[in-house]
């Protein structure tokens, strides 16, 4: 897995600050070692927290299963894979490996916007079983 | 499934899902799907196999 091995930047690098319609959303940093898009079937989507969700990520950084920053979550989220949708919505889930822990992560996905809700270590088998089939297909 | 597997309450807050048990029912969906594709993935890699089998006999 690349990507993976950067050190914790942690919420201080979120700075960019976006209004869209009466929400307000923090976005990753721009630089070129983690622009905050990632591409789905030629399609490219730009990764983004609103400002609860963040809240709720900060607030529960400190739990062993949330010890995963914004940046991190971007990178994890560069090599996840993504499960079908939930019926009748745009919210996935995603699964991706980060420090040997395999990690859930929550999104909406729409109009080349990807909003993360959340994201915690995986517990589930079904889930983890998934992910382990992918990994040893891709390998 | 258990229901001792974690899951962040946000996760039904923001409506992923209506209540444990619907997260449980997609749950099994997936460890559905992923049986099936386990599956179709032994079949290719057997025909891949013996595609390559063939091959060395021929020659």
């Amino acid at each position: 897995m690349s990507g993976l091995s950067g050190k914790y930047i942690g919420p201080t690098k979120v700075t960019r600050l976006v209004l869209r319609g009466n929400k307000l959303y923090w976005a990753v940093s721009r630089n070129e070692n983690s622009p905050d898009t990632i591409t789905i079937d030629r399609q490219v989507f730009t990764i983004r927290f609103s400002a609860t969700h963040v809240e709720h990520i900060t607030e529960n950084l400190t739990d062993p299963a949330h010890r995963i920053g914004f940046l991190e979550i971007v990178r994890l989220l560069k090599v996840s894979i993504i499960l079908p949708a939930l019926p009748n919505t745009q919210k996935r889930v995603a699964l991706g490996q980060h420090r040997n822990k395999i990690y859930e992560t929550y999104i909406y996905i729409e109009r080349g916007r990807i909003d993360v809700v959340t994201s915690f270590a995986c517990n589930k088998p079904p889930y983890q079983q998934r992910f382990k089939l992918y990994e040893s297909y891709v390998k | 499934m258990s229901s001792d597997y974690y899951t962040d309450p946000i996760v039904y807050k923001e409506g992923f899902f209506k209540n444990p048990a619907e997260e449980q029912e997609y749950i099994a969906q997936i460890a559905e799907q992923t049986a099936q594709l386990k599956e179709s993935l032994a079949k290719k890699a057997k025909a891949k196999t013996l595609h390559i089998t063939l091959l060395k006999t021929v020659t």
